[in-house]
């Protein structure tokens, strides 16, 4: 949006027709030459100059143009750009997210358990304004993506770049929920969450998981757990980051529900299924209304000037009129 | 006094060109007036032609010169505007050109600018730093978060190796660096950047005037010495170029002192023991009292004397040729 700074200096313009009087209409100026030339006993003639004038007129409107720049200018033209500040921290929140073999079964389909995910955190974060929001993978050993930022779109690149298999075939929850803790261990946010995405039991890593969600919830974390899939047989495919080999099967999915739910409750938080497309948003809709924070907003106005385009434009123009009658028409007067 | 915008003063060359033009319309129009006025008044005529003409030219040249003037967004004079930031959002940026492995301050450039680093992180309590590494092309490696953890170890991961596109841009680093600012923050932002001041491509000028327009001063630390050091590659050779001579690398101090000032930061020598005490105080200046109302003063920008004294040759140039001196014009 455009705004003036200063719009006392259009009054400015109030001497501007004075002087177009004085440049184009007084007939005593000094700029003319009044010559009178006539044949003998002919009377007088007078030359054909429509196209000179035509050009002419056109070449002053640019300095005009120029000229009501050059005043524009003075009022200080400025360009507003309102930004939302958020006066308060919002919450921090980890996503653990399952990268072993298993979140390959396509049982959202058209997608597998692990693009399903993806999907959902992306829309999750998108729909985030003021929260940090983090990204652990997690297989044999787990690996910090992202640590807890506003900085959504680096994080939303990088989660691109998960892949299965990425940290081994194995599924160290433990592991995973410890590192999600370190890593918001310095968090200054009064509202620390840990969502853990998974499809399966804990089979891998040093730590034990219930032991890792009782430190967290020490440190005041809350643990949401989302367990993704179906029960029983189900098909899979991917593609091995090593071999870059096409990898299809079916597999059995196992679900430890009572352990993910003890999981949940040891981390002060709730344990989610996720069969479907459906439930794994309706599951993330439910943290997104429990985690919702009162937000306190200023509006900072940010003032781009422009003054200088102004008097750009205006130098151009009133260039252009002096280069047409000084060097096009050649003007001596 | 601060010139944003030096670059507009190559118009005054247009303008000593068009002395030429000026010279033949002279000429031209004196030839005219001696065949309309006749020979027998052409001294009296000439005079007075030659008296408007000066001043036609004279105003003209002068509105010209004074409206570049007006363009080049000079600064001087300071203006209190109100503050309303809350707490500092710190983005480090770090050249990781193949330069900044010179031992010239030793263990090595990039290793002590990883120390100074972690040395100033550490006396700022709970700041979101972001940290962003830049040689040929410029990549965030850390977004602004409060997790010094990782940090820690991003910092000790420090290498050119980091990704395989050769060269040294600062300008991309700048410019890497302010995209690291995620919008809706509070904080004051400022900017670390942390380099030996050799740039192979980019105008880094033009990325710290944009860093002082979105007001964000870059703090620059030099990490080098000005007599330089030889450049070695993997294997421990020395870099030679095509006629024979070994690469020296040195600290652009200049440069980097240039850059600092544009933006409205400072420039520190990282090898001077005193300056990352100087510098953590200069940044904390930037937050100081913040949770009070409180008033800082920003550079004024001074283009109006400029647009008005334009406009006073331009209105000049109308009147005076549109005054009757004589009979005749």
């Amino acid at each position: 949006m455009l705004t003036f700074e200063a719009p006392g200096f259009f009054l400015l313009f109030i001497f501007v027709p004075l002087f177009i009087y004085l440049r184009h209409f007084y007939l005593n100026s000094g700029r003319s030459l009044r010559i009178s030339i006539g044949l003998w006993k002919k009377g007088l003639f007078t030359a054909p100059q429509k196209g000179i004038r035509f050009f002419l007129s056109i070449s002053a409107l640019f300095f005009w143009g120029g000229i009501c720049l050059f005043l524009a200018s003075l009022a200080g033209p400025t360009v507003s750009l309102h930004e939302k500040v958020y006066l308060n921290r919002g919450a921090d929140i980890m996503i653990v997210l399952d990268q072993s073999p298993s979140m390959a079964a396509r049982d959202f389909p058209p997608e597998n358990r692990l693009d399903a995910a993806r999907n959902m955190i992306r829309k999750f974060v998108l729909g985030r304004i003021n929260d940090g929001v983090g990204l652990v993978g997690f297989g044999d050993e787990a690996v910090l993506k992202v640590p807890p930022t506003t900085d959504y779109s680096t994080f939303l690149e990088r989660l691109e770049t998960m892949s299965i298999l990425e940290l081994g075939e194995g599924t160290a929850i433990g592991m995973g929920i410890s590192v999600a803790a370190l890593h918001l261990s310095d968090s200054s946010a009064s509202e620390k969450i840990i969502v853990l995405l998974t499809d399966g039991d804990n089979n891998a890593g040093e730590i034990q998981p219930l032991a890792a969600a009782s430190m967290a919830s020490q440190m005041g974390i809350r643990i949401y757990v989302i367990g993704i899939g179906s029960e029983g047989e189900v098909p899979f495919e991917f593609i091995h980051p090593g071999t870059g080999k096409l990898i299809t099967g079916i597999q059995r999915s196992i679900f430890n529900e009572p352990f993910l739910a003890e999981l949940a409750e040891t981390g002060n938080g709730s344990f989610y299924r996720a069969f479907t497309p459906g439930s794994l948003e309706a599951v993330f809709r439910s943290i997104d209304s429990l985690e919702t924070m009162e937000e306190r907003v200023r509006i900072h106005v940010r003032n781009i000037p422009v003054h200088r385009w102004f008097i750009l434009l205006g130098i151009a123009c009133i260039f252009l009129d002096f280069i047409i009658r000084k060097i096009f028409f050649r003007e001596v007067l | 006094m601060k010139i944003l915008y030096p670059e507009v003063f190559w118009l005054l060359l247009v303008l000593i060109l068009l002395v030429i033009p000026a010279v033949f319309n002279y000429r031209k129009g004196r030839k005219t007036l001696e065949l309309l006025a006749g020979q027998w008044r052409n001294e009296e005529s000439s005079q007075v032609y030659f008296i408007k003409s000066l001043i036609y030219w004279i105003t003209i040249f002068l509105f010209f010169i004074f409206s570049i003037m007006a363009l080049a967004g000079m600064r001087w004079g300071k203006t209190a505007v109100k503050d309303e930031s809350s707490g500092l959002d710190l983005v480090i940026a770090v050249d990781i050109s193949r330069s900044m492995l010179a031992d010239d301050i030793a263990p090595s450039r990039l290793t002590r600018a990883a120390e100074g680093i972690s040395y100033i992180l550490n006396s700022f309590g709970s700041t979101r730093s972001a940290l962003v590494i830049f040689k040929g092309e410029g990549n965030i490696l850390v977004p602004l978060t409060e997790d010094r953890i990782l940090m820690e170890s991003a910092l000790r991961s420090l290498s050119p190796d980091l990704y395989t596109v050769p060269g040294s841009d600062i300008e991309l680093g700048i410019r890497s660096a302010l995209d690291a600012f995620p919008p809706g923050s509070p904080g004051k932002k400022a900017i670390l950047f942390v380099s030996d001041g050799e740039s192979l491509t980019g105008t880094p000028s033009e990325a710290a005037r944009e860093a002082y327009l979105q007001e964000v001063p870059l703090f620059i630390l030099g990490a080098g010495t000005s007599e330089g050091m030889v450049l070695r590659d993997e294997s421990g050779n020395v870099i030679k170029d095509k006629n024979g001579q070994a690469v020296i690398t040195s600290l652009e101090e200049e440069v980097l002192r240039d850059l600092a000032e544009l933006s409205g930061g400072i420039y520190y020598n990282l090898s001077d023991p005193r300056s990352l005490g100087e510098l953590v105080i200069s940044i904390r200046e930037l937050t100081a009292a913040q949770d009070k109302e409180r008033i800082v003063s920003k550079d004024q920008k001074q283009y109006r004397i400029f647009v008005v004294l334009a406009l006073f040759f331009l209105v000049l140039n109308l009147s005076l040729g549109g005054i009757r001196w004589s009979r005749w014009f």
